[in-house]
C-alpha cells in the first residue's frame, strides 16, 4: 500500500477470500477459475446434486423413499479455502464437539490417465479398472422404501363394514410370489425379494387382494419394517429394500469439471498401461474430452493431486487464489515425475513401452445417480395400449423403445421396405378391416338376418347393401382408428383397392 | 530354417528378497516372455480367499453384503493354494465348498459388551485349517509400530451390537476376482543404456550442465565434484521420461545423451499381498505358465488347427494359381 500521509480507511465489510464469491457447491472445485464457466456451472448446479456420498449420519433410522449412499466415500487429496472453512481437518467433531464434521465431496480419489483405450472411451464414455471396482470402487447401496396404510380400527371409533376391513396379511396372492413374507404380511429381514414378488402383503376381509408388488424392475434385501400409525386414523407400515452395485457398463460418472461420462468398458487390471512404478489407471477418459470443452482445471488437479500423493506441500486449489503453474511443475519434479505429469508407460497386453507419455494423475471422481440398471429397457411383446393398440411407452409398463420419424426415416433412406413394414406395421399394430369395392366404403362386420330366419355375423356394406365384392385389407389399427374416427364426425374415407 | 533354434536361456538374479516384496533382473528374452510372467502374477497365480460367507447375526452398521465383501478382500496364507482344488472341479463334494479339498471354513464371532468400540479385525476370525489364516503383518520386518497392530479391521461395533458368521475360503484366481490376486504391484523396465555424448557435454558450461543434470526428475547423473564431469549415477533411475533429452534439445544441443532401452533385460519389483511369499509367487508363475503352455501342447485342438491350417493352406493356393490362370 503506497498510501503515504492518509489516514488508515475504516472498513466496516471485507472478502475474506476471493473465492467467498461462490457459493458452497462452487467453491470446493478445484481450480474452478481455470474452467469455462459453463462447465463449473454443470458441476456445482448438476454433478454436486447427482453425485452419490454419504449424506447423512443416520442412514439406519431413516426411512427415504430412495436414497443411496457411497461404500468408501474419500476425501479429495487437494483441499480448498471453503472446505477448510467450514470444519478444519483435525476437529473430527466440529467446532460445538457433538455433530460430526460435514464432508463436502461426493467422490473417490481415482488414478485418471488420459488416453486412448482401445476405442472404448470415445464420445465421453470412459474406461474402467474392474479389479479396481472389484476391491471396493465407487461401490454403493442404494435403498428404496415401500409404503403402505390401513384404517386403525381403535382410532377410528366407529367400526366399518366387516368386509371391507382392509388388514395387513398373508394370504396366497394370484399377483406375485408370497414366500417371503411372513404371517403379518411383511417379509423377514434379510428376505431376498426378486422382481414380481408381494413386498407387503395387505387384504380385506372379503378376501379381496390388496397386496403391493415390486414392479419387474426393482428387486432387493430386505434392510427394516417400520410399524407406525399418524394423526388421521390409519396405520402405516413401511418396508426398506436394499440394494448393493457395484459399478457397470453405462453408470454415468463426473469429475469435478463438468466432465461427465458414461461407462464403457471394464478392463482387467492386467490389460491397462503400467507406469514403472506399477501403477495401473482406475480409469482411463479420452483425450478428445478436453480442447473443446476447456477444462483444463482437471489437468491441473490431476497435476496437483500426485504431487500431494508424493507428500508435496502445496495443497490448496481454491478457486482464484491458486498455486502458478509453475509451482505445480516444481513439486511434481522434486516428488521425482516428469514435470507436466506425464508418465511413460508399458503395454499391459504386449508389455512393450509406449512410445507417446500418457499424462496420469488422481482425480476426484463421483458416481452420479443414473445408472444403467435402472434405465434398462427392453421387451419382446408385451402390453399395447388399449386404444391404438400399439405398444405402451412406459418401461415401468415393461415397454417398448420408440422407433420414431428419424429412425423411419434413416430405413426409408436405406430402401429397406420390407423391414420398415415389419418394424411399424407386424410388429406393432397390425390389423384388419373390409372395404366394399363397389363404393369404397369400409364395411363393417355386422350380424344380420337371412331369409329363413337365421341370424349370420360377416362384413356386409350398409351402402351397397350387400355381401359382394368386399375385400380384406390389411392395415395399421392406428388408420382404421383414424377412419372410424372421422366417420363418426361425418367424413368418410374412400378406399381405392387393387389384388397385390 | 532346418534346425536353427530359437531357444533362449533367460537369466534370473536376485537383487532384494523380502517376503513380501522381490526385486530381481531378467535377462536373455524378450518382453513377451516378461510381460507374460507379470500377467499370470496379477492374474492367474491361485490364492485362497473368503468367497462364501453365512450370516447368523449382523446387527453393526454395516450391511451383510458389506461385510461380505470386506472379508472377501482379507488376504489368506495360500501356500496351500497350488495344490488344492478349484471347487467347480472338486469330485469330493457335491459344489457346496465344504469338503477339505477345496475349501477352508471360517467362524467369526464378536459382541461388544461394552461402552468402548470394538474393533472386529481378521484375527478374530477362527480358521478350520491352521495352514490358511489371516495374513498377520505384525511379525513382519517391516517399519511399522506393531504394537498397535490387530489385523485388519473388518466393522466397529458399539455397545450391544454383534456379529455372527461363518465364512468359506475356495481357491481362485485374480482373473476371476482382484481378491483372489497375490500381487499387489508387479511391474518392470527395460534396462537403460545411457550414453552421454562426452565431446559435446565438454562445450556446456559448469551453469548449463548442473541445469541439464537438474532436468531429470530422479537421479540419474551428477557432475564430479572434482573433474566436473557429467556421470551416469543410476542408470536404473531412469524412467523413460524424456526430460534430460527434452532440456538438451531445448539447449540447442540435440543428441547431448542417447538412451537406448536394452530389449533383452528387464528389471523386475515385485510385491505381494502376503498370501504367499513374493519369491513362491514368482516360482507358481513359472509353474502356472509352464502348465499353460503344456496344455496348449498336449490339446488335441492345436493338432486339429494345424491340420486344417495345411489344408487350408493347399486350397488357397489352388484358388490362386485358378486365378492366374484366368489372366
Amino acid at each position: 500500500m503506497e498510501s503515504e500521509g492518509k489516514s488508515p480507511v475504516k472498513y466496516t465489510h471485507c472478502e475474506l477470500d476471493m473465492s467467498f464469491l461462490l457459493g458452497l457447491s462452487c467453491a470446493i472445485i478445484p481450480f474452478a477459475n481455470h474452467d469455462h464457466a459453463r462447465r463449473v456451472l454443470y458441476q456445482s448446479e448438476k454433478h454436486s446434486q447427482q453425485a452419490i456420498g454419504f449424506s447423512t449420519t443416520n442412514p439406519n433410522i431413516r426411512v427415504d423413499t430412495n436414497t443411496h449412499q457411497l461404500y468408501y466415500p474419500q476425501r479429495p487429496l487437494f483441499r480448498t479455502m471453503l472446505s477448510d472453512s467450514l470444519g478444519k481437518p483435525g476437529y473430527p467433531l466440529g467446532h460445538n464437539g457433538i455433530v460430526p464434521r460435514p464432508e463436502y465431496f461426493n467422490g473417490q480419489c481415482a488414478i485418471v490417465a488420459v488416453n486412448v483405450h482401445l476405442g472404448y472411451n470415445q464420445e465421453d464414455s470412459l474406461v474402467m479398472n474392474r479389479s479396481s471396482l472389484e476391491r471396493g470402487m465407487f461401490r454403493s447401496e442404494h435403498i428404496r422404501s415401500y409404503k403402505a396404510e390401513v384404517d386403525n380400527k381403535e382410532a377410528l371409533g366407529k367400526k366399518p363394514k366387516y368386509e371391507d376391513t382392509v388388514n395387513f396379511g398373508k394370504m396366497q396372492s394370484k399377483i406375485g410370489r408370497v414366500d417371503s413374507l411372513d404371517d403379518d404380511g411383511f417379509p423377514f429381514i434379510g428376505a431376498n425379494l426378486q422382481s414380481g414378488d408381494i413386498v407387503i402383503g395387505k387384504c380385506a376381509e372379503s378376501g379381496v387382494d390388496h397386496s403391493i408388488k415390486l414392479k419387474h424392475t426393482e428387486r432387493g434385501m430386505v434392510q427394516k419394517v417400520v410399524l407406525s400409525a399418524n394423526d388421521d386414523g390409519k396405520n402405516f407400515a413401511v418396508v426398506s429394500l436394499r440394494q448393493v452395485r457395484m459399478p457397470c457398463l453405462g453408470d454415468k460418472f463426473s469429475s469435478m469439471h463438468g466432465q461427465k461420462g458414461v461407462l464403457g468398458f471394464l478392463e482387467s487390471q492386467e490389460n491397462f498401461p503400467f507406469t514403472i512404478q506399477g501403477i495401473v489407471p482406475d480409469i482411463v477418459i479420452n483425450p478428445h474430452a478436453f480442447p473443446s470443452r476447456q477444462t483444463p482445471g482437471q489437468l491441473l488437479e490431476a497435476a496437483l493431486g500426485k504431487g500431494i500423493a508424493c507428500g508435496g506441500s502445496l495443497r490448496y486449489a481454491t478457486p482464484f487464489s491458486t498455486v502458478s503453474v509453475d509451482d505445480i511443475t516444481d513439486q511434481l519434479h522434486r516428488a521425482g515425475f516428469s514435470r507436466w505429469g506425464n508418465e511413460r508407460v508399458y503395454n499391459g497386453r504386449t508389455g512393450e513401452m509406449i512410445h507417446s507419455l500418457v499424462f496420469m494423475g488422481p482425480t476426484c471422481y463421483q458416481r452420479l445417480t443414473h445408472m444403467s440398471e435402472d434405465k434398462v429397457k427392453f421387451r419382446n411383446t408385451g402390453p399395447v395400449h388399449p386404444l391404438t393398440r400399439q405398444p405402451v411407452a412406459d418401461r415401468k409398463r415393461f415397454g417398448g423403445i420408440k422407433f420414431g420419424e428419424m429412425e423411419r426415416d434413416c430405413l426409408i433412406a436405406h430402401g429397406a421396405a420390407a423391414n420398415l413394414h415389419e418394424r411399424l406395421f407386424t410388429l406393432s399394430d397390425s390389423s384388419q378391416m373390409h372395404i366394399c369395392r363397389k363404393c369404397k366404403n369400409i364395411a363393417n362386420v355386422i350380424q344380420r338376418p337371412v331369409p329363413g330366419g337365421r341370424k349370420i355375423r360377416g362384413p356386409y356394406c350398409r351402402f351397397c347393401e350387400s355381401v359382394e365384392d368386399i375385400v380384406r385389407v390389411n392395415v395399421p389399427y392406428g388408420a382404421k382408428l383414424l377412419c372410424q374416427e372421422l366417420f363418426s364426425m361425418g367424413i368418410s374415407l374412400k378406399f381405392e383397392t387393387e389384388v397385390f | 530354417m532346418e534346425g536353427a533354434s530359437y531357444q533362449r536361456f533367460p537369466k534370473v538374479k536376485i537383487r532384494e528378497l523380502k517376503d513380501d516384496y522381490c526385486k530381481f533382473e531378467l535377462r536373455d528374452t524378450d518382453a513377451s516372455m516378461a510381460n507374460a510372467l507379470r500377467r499370470v502374477m496379477i492374474a492367474e497365480v491361485p490364492t485362497i480367499a473368503i468367497d462364501l460367507v453365512e450370516i447368523e447375526v449382523n446387527s453393526s452398521v454395516l450391511n451383510d453384503e458389506f461385510i461380505a465383501h470386506r472379508l472377501g478382500l482379507i488376504p489368506l496364507t495360500s501356500d496351500r493354494a497350488m495344490s488344492m482344488r478349484f471347487s467347480r472341479d472338486c469330485d469330493a463334494c457335491d459344489g457346496d465348498g465344504q469338503c477339505e479339498f477345496c475349501s477352508v471354513e471360517f467362524h467369526l464371532r464378536a459382541k461388544c459388551i461394552n461402552d468402548q468400540t470394538l474393533d472386529v479385525t481378521s484375527k478374530d476370525l477362527y480358521s478350520s485349517d491352521h495352514t490358511v489364516v489371516p495374513v498377520d503383518f505384525s511379525d513382519s520386518s517391516s517399519g511399522f509400530d506393531n504394537t498397535e497392530q490387530r489385523g485388519i479391521i473388518i466393522v466397529k461395533l458399539r455397545r450391544g451390537q454383534e456379529l455372527r458368521l461363518r465364512a468359506i475360503a475356495r481357491k481362485g484366481i485374480g482373473k476371476d476376482h482382484a481378491k483372489w490376486s497375490p500381487a499387489a504391484t508387479v511391474t518392470f523396465m527395460y534396462e537403460p543404456e545411457i550414453h552421454i555424448n562426452e565431446e559435446l557435454m565438454e562445450t556446456l558450461s559448469l551453469e548449463e550442465k548442473t541445469s541439464w543434470v537438474e532436468s531429470s526428475p530422479t537421479k540419474v547423473f551428477d557432475i564430479d565434484p572434482n573433474t566436473q564431469q557429467v556421470v551416469v549415477v543410476d542408470p536404473e533411475a531412469y524412467t523413460y521420461d524424456d526430460e534430460v533429452i527434452k532440456k538438451a534439445e531445448a539447449m540447442g544441443k540435440p543428441g547431448l545423451v542417447e538412451i537406448y532401452a536394452k530389449e533383452d533385460s528387464f528389471i523386475f519389483t515385485v510385491e505381494s499381498t502376503g498370501a504367499i511369499k513374493a519369491s513362491q509367487l514368482l516360482l507358481n508363475a513359472i509353474e502356472v505358465l509352464k502348465q499353460k503352455l503344456d496344455a496348449v501342447r498336449l490339446s488335441e485342438d492345436t493338432v486339429e488347427a494345424d491340420e486344417q491350417f495345411v489344408f487350408h493352406g493347399r486350397e488357397s493356393f489352388f484358388l490362386h494359381s485358378t486365378v492366374f490362370d484366368k489372366y
